[in-house]
């Protein structure tokens, strides 16, 4: 049976889904089984959404938001002058 | 107009379009307005967003003979544009990095979790309209410490691999991965308050 901390310990191969599948049931056997861990394990994986999705190069972003072209000059000219 | 990361970005043709000051000029105006609105999300103001895409730009034109065509071109500015926005943060504040052994996880003699009761959080996207908490997850980051910083940005923002990690930091493997669980242990810890923590009796245990 593992222990919350041989949940820690395999945490990051479980979100990647690279844990053998035998390491993988008695994982998840013991996160339905203990209180502590599912909700640790919720707030870790949010944190690390947060991250993504803040400083995240955004795949779906508009490619066509209008040019700012003010800023465009600026960034030109500061190239020129460096 | 190309668009946007094109494909151009066969290694050649993307270090070709950073060979002289013409082609970038054109690259500039392919990937300025993404990377505004990177910017925009990491800034406490507009201006302040102009200023990092300009900064970002510039560092980009100076070392873009160091670019060596192994990502996008908009992937190579996005970790740019990011970089300067947490290096401001960071210069803002003053704060010194953050310490990472008091943010770990602890656990009993039984190795039982020692962890408050907590509901389930929002979603990501949720918790992200609130601005308070947009600036929380970039400051967090900001300030882990810059060995810790660096695994996020390469695994968790940029979808690195971990192999691919530990060559470009010079770990190895292993290493990477333990720091990597350490600085995101840290940064759940410190994101907490930003994700609705509910304090009940017997969250003192």
């Amino acid at each position: 049976m593992m222990t919350c901390k041989d949940v820690e310990r395999f945490l990051d191969d479980y979100l990647a889904e690279s844990l053998p599948w035998g390491t993988r049931l008695k994982f998840e056997l013991h996160v339905r089984m203990c209180r502590d861990c599912g909700p640790y394990i919720a707030r870790y994986r949010r944190a690390i959404e947060l991250g993504q999705k803040l400083l995240g190069e955004q795949e779906d972003a508009p490619a066509t938001d209008a040019v700012p072209d003010a800023l465009v000059d600026v960034i030109l000219k500061s190239l020129d002058d460096d | 107009m190309a668009p946007r990361g094109s494909g151009s970005n066969a290694t050649g043709d993307a270090v070709a379009e950073l060979a002289d000051r013409d082609s970038f000029a054109a690259v500039v105006r392919r990937e300025i307005a993404p990377l505004l609105a990177t910017a925009r999300r990491l800034a406490d103001s507009e201006a302040d967003a102009k200023d990092c895409v300009q900064e970002a730009f510039l560092r980009a034109y100076r070392s873009r003979h160091q670019f060596e065509g192994k990502s996008k071109i908009s992937t190579w500015l996005h970790r740019i544009v990011v970089n300067v926005a947490l290096e401001r943060v960071r210069k803002k504040s003053q704060r010194p990095e953050e310490s990472l052994d008091g943010l770990q996880p602890t656990f009993d003699s039984r190795d039982c979790r020692i962890e408050p009761r907590r509901p389930p959080p929002p979603e990501a996207h949720t918790l992200l309209e609130r601005s308070e908490t947009r600036a929380a997850v970039r400051d967090a980051i900001a300030h882990l410490p810059e060995q810790y910083r660096r695994v996020v940005i390469m695994r968790d923002i940029e979808g690195r691999t971990t192999a691919e990690t530990a060559a470009d930091l010079g770990l190895t493997e292993n290493a990477t991965k333990v720091r990597l669980h350490r600085a995101r242990a840290a940064l759940k810890r410190l994101l907490e308050p930003s994700m609705g923590v509910i304090r009940t009796e017997g969250d003192d245990r």
